[in-house]
């Protein structure tokens, strides 16, 4: 099967994915004992208000006709209107999905070489000095709260040596082409924002990569000590290999499988899973948003976030199997 | 692999310097803190707090955090200065006069005010955005409700006025004179055209971005702003910021002390806002009272316990025959009574408000009009509640032990720690009180089916008026009051709160709303915990700054300058 042919079934496979996906969430958003038209009007609405809204939303009909209308809604492009923003689900997502996603490709970009580093090193240098002090980093790493890690580095970043800021994502790019605001400052050649923008991002995706850090860090090592005693290894050092190329080359390259997996799915989980990290650093992304959400029984907004992160963990996992028959050609897509 | 190794220790000391200095920092004797640093940005004020405006647009917004930037963009006909809540002063209009009836107001405008885009103010706007609202009818909020309880509403299917001639209520008498002919004389009309509902829009705005649509609201209107006001919009990016600039068309002038420039950050985490506070990169920060510790004595920082709120906290007691198809205990007043005694409501103030409150002394608040000073208020008197709970059993055949639940909502610590004193305090009397928390949109719908016993809920002011209290609280279904869905009902409470509302005698309104007080007190369907404390932390440069309990903070007022200048 040729690459475009597997990724065009893989990305057909969307489409049961994002009906289940709805169908779950939309079900359990019913199961909840509460009435959203009164938790959207608010307390003070008059109960005119609230029967509004109920008609207006179809909340009186059945579930599976308001199903029907959410659904058809998606295919044609309207998500819905949020009713804890007062704003369309679509556009809060376009505000908040690229913020969400800058801070997660930083911290990846944090996480992924930081993290195989280490653990190559740690595998290399087993039962060593360095090897007990990157499981140390490692392990606290999958041990420490995030919140309590950022509030740390703001005490000591912010506060006291005033390196970075302590909030938000900096000044606003002059123009927005994709909504992340680094890569847009560059293409505005805005150098200012840029510079405001790269200030703000660090401590929160440095919070944010530590946990996932660890775990590849963990991985790659683990892989790595398995790669390690395989016999293609020894014949690659008698054949006089440098221990660079047998490490980098010939061991690294098959020992990076599992930790591929790990990041794949970390970068998705990440995505959703910002909140705290969002939190802290006053970052206005999606993990707030959802909580938001669910908080105030926005549910066309739940529905949009779950929407959203089933495609993004579907490509991303498209990603990570691409990438898998890439390291190993043995994998053959679609097979 | 040498590299790798330094790297590796690399990681590792740094983790180890940032616990250790971190540990060492926060353990450090005060005079190791930093100096306060000069007067950081002269210009602009910028503010820490919580929340997101939900709309930018008078005629649909409700919410705490859209008053705060409409206020400061929009302006209404007349106002409150300084923390005065007893006297209403002009704003765009310059003077008024109503007839004796209380229906027919005549206000006249102020001439050469210009919105921020240029154009002018005059009688058109004020008719404009005051029709607008009763048209739009705020689908998604309600909020027209406020205008719409004495003025004609619009009818959408025959797209005419309810009034006699079948015009809106507000008449053009010339280009600065506007008549406003009520359905009903409000006695607290003036407070109430005084809320953000009431504030003037440009109509050539509005009918250039898709107009006034009956029961549907203007997406364009609520993200953009053109007002009067001093401060214009320049940029809100969701959940992050807003930030303000000055109008150089503002009617008042810039002369004097202002800042020009406003940024309203949106910080959840309190621990964030305290270090940008102290750190100066935040002149004002939302510190909510158990974290006052945290700022208090700090140097740079003032605590400005700047008096009494209008935000009240009670518990509201169903009053219903039946509760879940069987005897609602607390359908009998004697048990209410019995449950008002046993509430032990200083250690409330003090141990969860940390005496940022006072005792909630009756359903409108200290401060505003129609409060009674001298109004009964329920002491602790656990020997009298089981008296009159003994007293009830007897009479109603109750059982020993009562089972009654307490709700409250999700994540709010400080009724979590009013449920817990309550359930002991009741359980001294016989009442067995089962505490839940419950999700925000859950206990609404508790509430709106009056399942429930008990729900610790509170109340912020829309206006300065005891309506606004008094007949949310007291008022029956039947009139379009209970607003908690207490079920409690009295027919004397609803005709007196009737008349109070349409009396245009302020004096005999005090006098009706003081009756009514008395009788909700003999018979309560509230118990009265606490009126609120107002505490602004800010850094000691800010200057100009009061606080009013029926306003949002003005940022005009305030400018910046050091303690030695000041």
């Amino acid at each position: 099967m040729k690459l475009w042919q597997y990724i065009a079934r893989r990305l057909l496979l969307l489409l049961p994915v994002i009906i289940g996906v709805t169908l779950i969430t939309f079900t359990i958003s019913f199961v909840i004992p509460a009435d959203p038209a009164r938790a959207w009007a608010g307390q003070k609405a008059p109960p005119s208000t609230v029967e509004k809204i109920r008609e207006e939303y179809h909340l009186n009909d059945p579930v599976y006709v308001q199903y029907y209308y959410y659904i058809t809604g998606v295919f044609t492009g309207n998500w819905g209107y949020s009713h804890s923003e007062k704003r369309p689900v679509a556009q809060c997502l376009a505000d908040y999905f690229p913020a969400t996603f800058e801070l997660t490709l930083w911290a990846m970009g944090i996480a992924i070489p930081t993290g195989i580093y280490l653990g190559v090193v740690s595998a290399v240098k087993r039962n060593k000095i360095p090897d007990h002090l990157s499981r140390i980093f490692a392990l606290s790493g999958v041990s420490m709260p995030i919140f309590w890690l950022g509030l740390l580095l703001i005490l000591l970043f912010y506060t006291y040596l005033g390196w970075f800021p302590a909030s938000g994502r900096g000044i606003a790019p002059a123009h927005t082409y994709t909504g992340l605001y680094i890569l847009d400052s560059i293409l505005s050649l805005d150098w200012h924002a840029f510079v405001d923008d790269l200030w703000h991002i660090i401590l929160p995706s440095i919070t944010l990569s530590y946990a996932t850090l660890a775990v590849i860090t963990r991985m790659t090592r683990s892989s790595m000590l398995e790669v390690l005693r395989l016999d293609y290894i020894k014949t690659a050092k008698a054949k006089g290999l440098s221990d660079k190329v047998v490490i980098y080359r010939h061991a690294l390259r098959n020992a990076l499988i599992p930790t591929l997996t790990v990041s794949g799915l970390a970068f998705a989980g990440l995505l959703g899973g910002a909140v705290l990290t969002e939190t802290i650093f006053a970052w206005p992304g999606m993990g707030r948003y959802a909580y938001q959400a669910i908080s105030t029984l926005d549910y066309p907004a739940i529905m949009g976030v779950t929407l959203l992160m089933a495609i993004i963990f579907v490509i991303a996992n498209l990603i990570v199997d691409i990438m898998y028959a890439y390291l190993d050609p043995r994998i053959k897509l679609g097979e | 692999m040498q590299k790798g190794v330094l790297y590796g220790i690399i990681a590792v000391v740094v983790i180890i310097i940032i616990v250790v200095a971190a540990w060492a920092v926060m353990t450090a004797p005060p005079s190791n803190k930093p100096q306060t640093p000069p007067v950081k940005n002269p210009d602009t004020f910028t503010w820490d707090t919580i929340g997101d405006p939900q709309t930018l647009d008078p005629a649909e917004a409700y919410d705490t955090a859209s008053g705060v930037v409409i206020q400061n963009v929009y302006e209404t006909l007349v106002t409150y200065h300084g923390n005065d809540t007893k006297t209403i002063y002009p704003l765009l209009a310059t003077s008024w006069s109503v007839d004796s009836t209380g229906k027919n107001w005549t206000f006249h405008l102020r001439q050469n005010v210009k919105f921020s885009n240029g154009d002018p103010f005059n009688a058109q706007a004020v008719k404009f955005s005051f029709d607008r609202v009763l048209i739009m009818d705020s689908p998604q909020t309600g909020v027209s409700w406020i205008l719409s309880q004495f003025m004609y509403t619009y009818n959408a299917t025959s797209g005419k006025w309810n009034s006699p001639d079948g015009e809106s209520s507000v008449r053009i008498i010339d280009n600065y004179t506007v008549e406003f002919k009520l359905r009903e004389a409000y006695g607290g009309f003036l407070p109430a055209i005084a809320f953000t509902v009431a504030s003037i829009v440009d109509p050539a705005v509005v009918n250039a971005h898709g107009g006034v649509v009956p029961n549907k609201d203007n997406e364009w209107m609520s993200q953009n702003m053109v007002g009067t006001g001093p401060y214009k919009l320049v940029e809100w990016q969701h959940n992050a910021y807003i930030k303000l600039e000055w109008n150089p068309n503002y009617w008042g002038g810039w002369n004097g002390h202002h800042v020009k420039y406003v940024i309203i950050k949106n910080i959840p985490e309190v621990a964030t806002r305290e270090q940008e506070l102290l750190k100066g990169d935040a002149d004002m920060a939302y510190i909510p009272v158990n974290h006052l510790n945290d700022v208090k004595g700090k140097e740079g920082v003032k605590v400005d316990e700047g008096g009494l709120t209008f935000d009240v906290d009670m518990i509201e007691m169903n009053c219903r025959p039946t509760y879940q198809n069987k005897t609602n205990p607390l359908y009998y007043k004697e048990v209410r009574q019995a449950i008002s005694y046993a509430i032990d409501y200083n250690t409330i103030i003090n141990d969860v408000y940390k005496g940022y409150a006072i005792r909630l002394q009756g359903p409108i608040p200290k401060g505003m009009p129609g409060h009674d000073d001298s109004l009964f208020m329920y002491p602790y008197d656990v020997n009298k509640a089981k008296q009159l709970m003994n007293d009830a059993r007897q009479k109603y055949g109750l059982p020993d032990t009562i089972q009654l639940t307490l709700i409250y909502n999700q994540g709010n610590d400080v009724r979590a720690h009013i449920a817990q004193i309550v359930k002991g305090n009741l359980a001294q009397i016989g009442i067995a009180v089962n505490v839940q928390e419950l999700a925000w949109p859950t206990l609404l719908d508790k509430m709106d089916r009056g399942d429930y016993s008990m729900i610790i809920v509170g109340w912020a002011p829309d206006y300065n008026d005891p309506d606004d209290y008094a007949f949310p609280f007291l008022g029956s279904a039947a009139i379009g009051g209970d607003t908690y869905e207490t079920g409690w009902h009295n027919a004397t409470v609803d005709k007196l709160l009737l008349e109070a509302k349409y009396c245009v005698d302020q004096n005999k309104r005090i006098q009706l709303y003081k009756e009514v007080q008395q009788i909700a007190m003999q018979d309560p369907s509230f118990i009265y915990l606490a009126q609120n404390k107002h505490v602004a932390v800010y850094r000691t440069w800010l200057q100009g700054y009061f606080y009013n309990p029926v306003m949002m903070l003005q940022f005009y007022s305030l400018y910046k300058m050091s303690e030695e200048k000041s």
